[in-house]
């Protein structure tokens, strides 16, 4: 049982966006203009991966609990990767990679603390908006700066900045919605179980 | 939420608050603003002894207050992490194996949980937080003893207190991912 909830084709999906990040700082921080095409075209790949498991889980009837806690995960992990690639180019200032660690970090300890609940944290729809957000701004900064090539690139572009300050808006906005998210599960409680 | 607003648990979360302090100090980059950060580093590791001190002696300590203050500890850690990073005081690649550590764990504990296998606490949990700690101060202090060094992640000092925090975590990270793999194989 718990098996076959873990050797899934989707989590296999899943697991290859962990996968994934390494190897796209690599691409990201080796300043060459080509291996940018390269890393934007494998971020494309990753992100497409992220529509295509939850597709493949729930056409193959395996949604399991172990996918749910696998797929935030390896986002976590995957789009950190990206945006640390951000910060050691200098394309993205610490401060808002701070509040884009903070609040994975929460979230995955509210994962945890809502499991004492015997109750399995699923994604909210702020966490969707913010993955969806957060991948526009990854592609579309990368994508300029295989436009402009590596050396052209103006990372304190009102474009670029614009972008990665609405992917920092959202995740923030997802953190106070996840910490709320959990919040009630335990006001229900306290009137449940006095 | 009434499991949430005990003393102990307030502590933890006042400790949590000061890990965006101390990266807003430590990116402001005065002189001042290192003195500061070191006090609150004090602070914060003294606030992780005492909330631990008053849910002892508020009774048998609550399951939820033992997550909070490893979330609680996390969060200020990666602030203080994240602030040497600005400094390039640390690499990146030896942060990202610090988040990641921070990261999996506790998605590690929840799946653990799910099969029934709920982690305790584990002797690599209890190094990691003696030993970041320790580097933070080491490194705060060289660099307000040694305003002038090119960096204080260059000096020896400096190098081998972060890459002891680096070692604490990917001891952390493994012991708790062979930990799961153990659990899983006996739950199958």
């Amino acid at each position: 049982m718990l098996r076959a909830q873990i050797w899934t084709p989707a989590n296999a999906i899943t697991a290859s966006r962990i996968v994934a990040g390494p190897i796209v700082i690599w691409l990201l921080t080796a300043h060459s203009t080509a291996l940018i095409w390269v890393g934007l075209i494998l971020m494309i790949v990753a992100e497409l991966t992220d529509l295509i498991d939850g597709i493949v889980a729930r056409y193959s009837a395996k949604v399991s609990n172990f996918g749910k806690i696998l797929d935030p995960m390896a986002d976590c992990l995957y789009r950190s990767s990206v945006f640390i690639a951000f910060v050691i180019n200098g394309w993205m200032p610490v401060w808002m990679f701070a509040i884009i660690v903070w609040r994975d970090l929460t979230v995955s300890y509210l994962r945890e603390i809502a499991e004492l609940q015997s109750e399995t944290l699923a994604a909210r729809s702020s966490g969707k908006w913010k993955a969806i957000v957060q991948g526009i701004a990854q592609i579309g900064v990368v994508g300029m700066v295989g436009i402009f090539g590596v050396d052209s690139f103006a990372p304190y572009s009102m474009t670029a900045q614009g972008l990665l300050l609405i992917a920092t808006a959202v995740t923030a906005y997802s953190l106070f919605d996840y910490i709320a998210g959990v919040a009630q599960k335990f006001s229900r409680r306290d009137v449940t179980r006095p | 939420m009434k499991q949430f607003s005990t003393a102990p648990n307030l502590v933890s979360l006042a400790r949590a608050l000061m890990g965006p302090l101390v990266l807003i100090l430590l990116i402001s980059d005065a002189y001042w603003a290192l003195v500061l950060a070191l006090f609150i580093v004090a602070l914060a590791t003294a606030s992780d002894f005492f909330d631990g001190y008053l849910a002892r002696k508020h009774g048998k300590p609550a399951e939820i207050g033992r997550y909070l203050d490893g979330a609680c500890d996390a969060i200020f850690n990666l602030g203080v992490f994240l602030g040497f990073l600005a400094h390039d005081w640390l690499p990146a690649s030896w942060f990202l194996l610090i988040y990641f550590s921070e990261i999996v764990v506790p998605y590690l504990g929840a799946f653990a949980k799910q099969i029934g296998y709920p982690f305790e606490i584990r002797w690599s949990a209890k190094l990691k937080t003696s030993v970041h700690p320790i580097a933070q101060f080491i490194l705060l202090a060289t660099a307000i003893l040694m305003p002038d060094a090119a960096g204080a992640g260059d000096t020896m000092i400096g190098i081998a207190a972060l890459g002891a925090a680096v070692l604490a975590s990917i001891a952390y990270l493994t012991d708790h991912m062979v930990l799961v793999i153990l659990r899983t194989a006996r739950a199958v």
